[in-house]
């Protein structure tokens, strides 16, 4: 239970999610990544429009509570997150808005190891 | 899961309207929405997934139908009964409690 006296500090943080874990990220700002194509029923943080796509690691975040457990009362399970770079028509194909790109916090449970034929 | 609420990509709904980003709250009850989901946050009641997966669970229709702080109102109704802070039993007998008591100052 937040005191009374916290909950103004509280209001102006947030809930940190930020977590220490004892593995070692396996990606780094640079690599080549494709997203994973799960078909899950319950809650998680990949759009469905950036499944099964080829984006780019360009920055790693640390380990935050993982959504897709602690959504479904799993605990926090802890896990590395990573922003990544797709790039506008990977998304949205051929004839959308032009170039451009967007940026998705993924957690690494989310990602493969690029460069698969 | 690909719900209603991932509807990024999705065509058909027109253009987004930016000309109406006002986040201020429109009514009343949107700000106590706002006020008691961030309550039971602290209290521990739900989790912010929790509270985001309950969203997502919305029947699409009534989604789609309804403003941001119903899906808001929604969840947490949905999370504080399913997590026993109060029964559905409860929940409505105070429904019909208030509403009496309006009825009475409109009389």
């Amino acid at each position: 239970m937040l005191p009374k006296e916290m909950v103004a500090i509280a209001m102006a943080t947030g809930a940190p999610t930020l977590r220490a874990i004892e593995t070692a990220p396996k990606f780094k700002p640079g690599d080549d990544i494709r997203t994973t194509n799960d078909n899950v029923s319950t809650h998680t943080r990949l759009p469905g429009y950036a499944r099964d796509k080829r984006g780019t690691v360009v920055g790693y975040e640390g380990a935050h509570v993982f959504p897709d457990a602690h959504s479904a009362g799993r605990g926090e399970c802890p896990d590395h997150l990573y922003r990544v770079r797709f790039d506008s028509e990977t998304l949205w194909g051929k004839g959308s808005d032009g170039p451009g790109a967007v940026y998705l916090s993924l957690w690494e449970s989310y990602l493969l190891a690029g460069k698969v034929s | 899961m690909r719900s209603i609420a991932d509807m990024g990509g999705m065509q058909g709904f027109g253009p987004v309207n930016r000309a109406h980003d006002d986040t201020r709250f429109k009514a009343e009850w949107e700000a106590k929405t706002f006020a008691v989901n961030i309550l039971s946050l602290a209290a521990g009641c739900f989790n912010i997934d929790e509270s985001r997966y309950s969203m997502e669970r919305m029947p699409p229709g009534e989604y789609l139908n309804t403003s941001y702080y119903e899906h808001w109102l929604y969840s947490l109704e949905d999370l504080l009964i399913s997590k026993g802070v109060f029964s559905q039993e409860e929940y409505q007998a105070r429904i019909a409690e208030l509403a009496a008591k309006e009825d009475d100052h409109a009389a």
